[in-house]
């Protein structure tokens, strides 16, 4: 039985999966979580790709995984600092600090605001929408916009790659989830919307997980749902309120004037790194800002700081399902490097 | 239509190298078509297909997907691939050669 | 009397006389290039008040240099030392010759070497009066000398950032320059010491110099000084005509011509000779964050010899700051404009086909235009609607879907007969609809639309529109306690002179912080379209500098009137970046709906009501 503690910063599925396979190996373990329930994105989102699993059940087994945790929900850790002797100082907002041997940080990323991609509209029109604005109409914790309700036939389009793969927003990078995000949501609005039609917009389509192809094919398949390749490059609003969307059909080398009800962006997938990460810590950055582990293959959670583990999206973007695989791996790590 | 190989032995150094010289941000374009789409010009103008043709080596008909062109400089705005697009423009269409003396010409 | 002569004078003879014989090939070949109507104008005008006007402005400019002194005293005073001492050197020369010879005409060397001629306590009328001026003129010049060496190494000394980078005929010539006159203090120093006289400067040289005087009478080390005073003096004149110090002349015949009334368009050859490489440009230049040699003074100076490549004419933003700090006042912008016209091929544009417009359907008599890139600030123009319903003002939205350009780009890219016909095309459009005013977000469009269309409409920007509207009380706005700073766009500001109606307007709302580089000296945020070469890694330095300066840790948000440098600032901006529409809106009071009375005579306003405004 260990008696070393450790301490998870963020209650994600990353922080949950480090969480688990740490408590569950005896170590003592503080999880320090900003909102109230563990989940981090989790809570945010309605159903999950590729299967339509409610993401808030995912949450909740994820928590019911890990064994005795000392919880901090509402906690936001503004500062970390190392000692001597190695071991991690964590300040609460209360003020209060508390010291762990070793540290997992799974501090997650943060969502593209939209408002920045001006020509696109968001914050301007009200039917500019982003995805995670659609999870919470879909979890009906914020309602549809009222004339949509009342529409007979909706045309909806749905924007790729904001905010991602774009220099102008400073993301070369792509975000990886927001394709299939893309493909889940068009199918929920169609369920939503039986009238309605969803035209998709992309730039490529990366479909690169289990069953995604698949759900990719029962879009257009079952859902009539139709992909054009290209880049929308601006949105103006006509008399009825109505979003005029111009975009160029790259494989027809033909352009695209057309009207929508509903436009939402498919919004990319930050890197959120508080500074004391990199400053006091030591914690290296790819390009696109997220945190680098060792390498990319067999050291991807290790950190040049002794007793520092990196789990998650806070490395880059992952799915739900990676995302906790990372966090157990973390720990994995973690407990090599203890018994070492 | 006419069936073409994609080997096209020389086209693409006579033409692409020295526009990359002149351009180098072209080589970025990843065709996504939003320049086109945000063209004031006219529904034919596009400086994605530009380059495509131009990476294919026709370089005349890259010409021709240009012309039309404002160079208002809409599309470099929206280029989420930092293509210098007014550059590319002026490269394929009226200073072929930066080195050369223009007033002298 | 006759003339002395020593064979020391032939160097300088050599190079004053091919200087003369070539500054007269030059003017013959700047007056044989003016259009007869520009010939016609100037010689009209010789035996008139612009003759003396252009006196005036020659001792002002030529010999004074107050353009300079403003940019910084201590460069005035370098640039007015070299010429007013130097040209003192002449004239009182002149007169000393005059006096101790009795005859107006001398030999070209007389007054240059007279100390050598007539060597120690040489008495005529006024002998002593003379050489204290010599003497004084000769240290003003020494004094600029001076300078100009500290200048080299240490140009902040002279409040410049950067100096020039010259060429080899510049210094050549430099050098040649910098020994004129050291050379000829230890000229006549030692003659002093061998032979006596010279006033307090000379004098006082020749005096520390006399325990040696008969070493150097015996090596005849004040012949050998002489030569040397001619060598580099000749030497200087030889490559007057070939370096950046053909500028004194030119700037000279320039000023003439101008009071004369030559256009523009046939001053620019002279334009191309008259700019010093003074450097003063470079300091203001958008560019220097990227880079130190695509600004004015290098462009002028490779179409003055008749080099220009692609990349030297286009690399610039047509920012205009060098033009508006430039102490000859020479059209930068023109210039580099002529170089890319010449350049340019035919541009395949086919205005024709090219836009679909819709002006005027509704028979409104303000036409609003966004500009084209406005399509891509749909914050700024859904602003400016909603503030146009908000005055009462009925509007049709020109060019709402998007296929119209001012033609601005086009020309500022040497495509003149393209820009043209696409002028051509946007009158007759504006023409054919019932518009009264036209109402513009873009500052490149404003420009466009107010200095190159001759439209029978009033053409305004909408820092105009608003500050007409605010003024009005159309448009009711509170103040809050926000902080923001304003950047000048290029285009609006330095390109049309509107710097008071934005800051007006916003001052009612919110409070306006001031900057060093506002106004004239407002720093281009680098997306101008001015110039198409620019690195997006340029353009982000360039703008990220103009921020760095214009934000501070009390501004809340940067405003600007301009689509263009809003996207480009807010790439970089820590600051919230707002347009002054936007503004605006958020500070709208909205009355208790009220129907406005539908007074749209207030809009036709005038363009003199709008200057005078
Ligand atoms: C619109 C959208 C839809 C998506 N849909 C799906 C889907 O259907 N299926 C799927 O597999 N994936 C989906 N994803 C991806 C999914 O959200 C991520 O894979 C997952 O959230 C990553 O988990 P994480 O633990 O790494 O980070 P997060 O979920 O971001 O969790 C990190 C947590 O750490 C907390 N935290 C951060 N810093 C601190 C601090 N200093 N102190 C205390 N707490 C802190 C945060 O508040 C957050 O709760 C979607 C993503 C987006 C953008
Ligand atoms: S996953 Fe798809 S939508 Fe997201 S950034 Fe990558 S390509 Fe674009
Ligand atoms: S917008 Fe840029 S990346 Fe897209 S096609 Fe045009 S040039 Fe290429
Ligand atoms: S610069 Fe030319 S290609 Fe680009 S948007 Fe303007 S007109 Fe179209
Ligand atoms: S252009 Fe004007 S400011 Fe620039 S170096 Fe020449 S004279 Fe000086
Ligand atoms: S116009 Fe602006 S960018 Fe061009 S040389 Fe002058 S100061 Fe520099």
């Amino acid at each position: 039985m260990h008696t070393k503690k450790i301490a998870v910063i963020g209650a994600g599925p990353a922080g949950l999966g480090a969480a688990s396979v740490l408590s569950r190996n005896g170590l003592r373990v503080s999880v320090f979580h900003r909102e109230a329930a563990a989940g981090g994105h989790l809570n945010d989102w309605a159903w999950l790709f590729p299967r339509f699993v409610p993401a808030r059940d995912v949450a909740v087994s994820m928590a019911a995984e890990t064994r005795q945790v000392d919880f901090h929900p509402g906690c936001h850790i503004a500062g970390v600092s190392r000692h001597a002797n190695g071991q991690f100082k964590i300040v609460m907002p209360d003020g209060q600090t508390e010291v762990a041997d070793a540290l997992v940080y799974a501090g997650g990323f943060r969502v593209f605001d939209a408002s920045r991609k001006e020509e696109l509209g968001y914050g301007i029109y009200p039917r500019v929408v982003t995805s995670a604005d659609l999870e919470k109409m879909l979890a009906g914790e914020v309602p549809f916009p009222v004339e949509l309700l009342q529409q007979q036939a909706l045309r909806i389009g749905v924007v790729h790659c904001v905010g991602s793969r774009d220099e102008k927003s400073g993301n070369r990078h792509c975000s990886r989830m927001c394709c299939v995000t893309g493909v889940k949501q068009s199918i929920e609005l169609r369920k939503r919307f039986p009238n309605s039609r969803v035209t998709a917009f992309y730039m490529d389509m990366r479909m690169f997980g289990n069953g995604y192809e698949e759900l990719y094919l029962e879009a257009q398949r079952d859902w009539q749902v139709l992909f054009v390749r290209g880049r929308v490059s601006e949105v103006a609003e006509s008399d009825e309120g109505r979003l005029r969307v111009k975009a160029e059909d790259t494989l027809l080398g033909r352009p695209i004037r057309d009207e929508f009800d509903l436009l939402v962006l498919m919004v990319g997938m930050e890197a959120d790194l508080p500074k004391w990460l990199i400053e006091d810590l030591g914690v290296k950055q790819i390009d696109a800002g997220f945190a680098r582990g060792n390498d990319e293959l067999v050291a991807s959670n290790r950190t040049p700081t002794r007793g520092l583990y990196l789990a998650g999206s806070c490395k880059g973007p992952l799915s739900v399902a990676e995302a906790w695989n990372d966090g157990q791996a973390a720990a994995q790590q973690l407990l090599l490097d203890l018994n070492r | 239509m006419q069936v073409r190989d994609l080997s096209m032995a020389g086209a693409w150094g006579d033409s692409v190298d020295v526009l990359k010289a002149i351009e180098p941000s072209l080589v970025n374009c990843i065709t996504c078509g939003g320049c086109a789409a945000a063209c004031a010009a006219s529904a034919n103008v596009s400086v994605a297909k530009a380059i495509l043709l131009l990476r294919r080596g026709l370089l005349a008909d890259a010409r021709a997907a240009l012309e039309g062109c404002l160079f208002c400089g809409k599309c470099r705005f929206v280029c989420p691939m930092g293509v210098n697009t007014r550059g590319v423009i002026a490269a394929l269409t009226f200073s072929p050669d930066s080195s050369g003396n223009i007033l002298h010409q | 009397m006759t003339q002395p002569f020593d064979w020391f004078v032939i160097p300088f003879a050599i190079g004053f006389w091919s200087m003369m014989l070539l500054l007269v090939v030059k003017i013959c070949r700047w007056w044989l290039g003016f259009s007869s109507v520009d010939k016609k104008m100037a010689l009209s005008r010789i035996f008139s008040v612009h003759t003396l006007r252009a006196l005036v402005e020659m001792v002002r400019e030529g010999l004074l240099h107050r353009n300079i002194f403003r940019v910084s005293p201590r460069l005035g005073y370098m640039h007015m030392s070299l010429a007013m001492g130097w040209f003192l050197l002449i004239v009182v020369g002149k007169f000393q010759t005059l006096a101790f010879t009795g005859n107006h005409v001398n030999a070209v060397w007389l007054p240059i070497f007279f100390k050598s001629f007539y060597p120690g306590d040489v008495h005529f009328a006024g002998s002593v009066v003379y050489e204290f001026l010599m003497d004084a003129a000769l240290l003003l010049v020494l004094s600029g000398v001076a300078l100009a060496w500290y200048k080299r190494v240490a140009p902040s000394a002279l409040g410049m950032r950067k100096s020039a980078r010259h060429i080899w005929p510049d210094r050549v010539a430099l050098t040649f320059l910098w020994f004129v006159f050291p050379v000829r203090l230890l000229s006549e120093g030692g003659t002093a010491a061998i032979h006596g006289g010279g006033s307090f400067l000379t004098g006082t040289v020749g005096a520390v110099l006399s325990p040696w005087a008969d070493l150097l009478a015996a090596w005849q080390v004040d012949g050998a000084l002489w030569w040397g005073y001619s060598i580099v003096l000749g030497g200087f004149f030889l490559m007057l005509p070939w370096s950046r110090y053909m500028h004194i002349p030119a700037e000279l015949v320039l000023i003439l011509f101008r009071h004369w009334g030559v256009s523009p368009q046939s001053l620019q050859p002279i334009e191309l000779e008259a700019c010093s490489r003074c450097g003063i440009c470079i300091d203001g230049c958008a560019m220097l964050p990227v880079g130190n040699d695509g600004q004015a003074v290098y462009y002028v100076r490779d179409a003055r010899y008749g080099y220009v490549t692609a990349a030297k004419a286009h690399d610039c933003l047509m920012c205009g700051s060098c033009e508006s700090r430039c102490p000859v006042g020479l059209r930068l912008g023109s210039l580099r404009l002529e170089g890319r016209r010449k350049g340019a091929s035919d541009w395949a544009v086919n205005p024709v086909e090219s836009a679909s417009v819709a002006v005027g359907a509704n028979g409104g008599r303000v036409v609003y235009f966004p500009g084209c890139v406005g399509a891509l600030t749909p914050a700024v123009t859904s602003a400016m609607r909603r503030l146009m319903q908000a005055a009462g003002v009925s509007f049709v939205e020109m060019d709402a879907n998007n296929g119209m350009c001012c033609g601005r780009p086009l020309f500022l890219s040497g495509q003149a007969d393209a820009a043209r016909a696409q002028v051509a095309q946007n009158s007759q459009l504006l023409a054919a609809s019932e518009a009264q005013v036209l109402v513009t977000s873009c500052p490149v469009c404003y420009k466009m639309f107010s200095q190159y269309y001759q439209l029978p409409i009033t053409v305004m920007h909408h820092t105009q529109w608003l500050k007409q509207m605010v003024g009005d009380g159309r448009l009711q706005v509170s103040h809050s306690d926000a902080v923001m700073v304003y950047h000048d766009p290029c285009e609006l500001g330095r390109g049309c002179g509107v710097y008071d109606e934005p800051r007006d307007v916003l001052s009612r709302m919110v409070t306006l912080q001031s900057s060093s580089d506002q106004r004239q000296a407002s720093l281009c945020c680098g997306g101008s379209l001015g110039g198409y070469r620019m690195k997006d890694a340029g353009r982000q330095q360039i703008a990220s500098h103009a921020v760095d300066r214009l934000v501070d840790a009390r501004t809340q948000t940067l405003v600007t009137a301009c689509p263009m440098c809003k996207k480009t600032l807010a790439a970089v901006s820590p600051v919230k970046v707002k347009d002054i529409a936007e503004v605006t809106l958020e500070h709208l009071v909205l009355l208790p709906f009220k129907k406005i009375p539908h007074q749209e005579k207030s809009l036709l306003v005038t363009k003199q009501e709008l200057v005078g405004a």
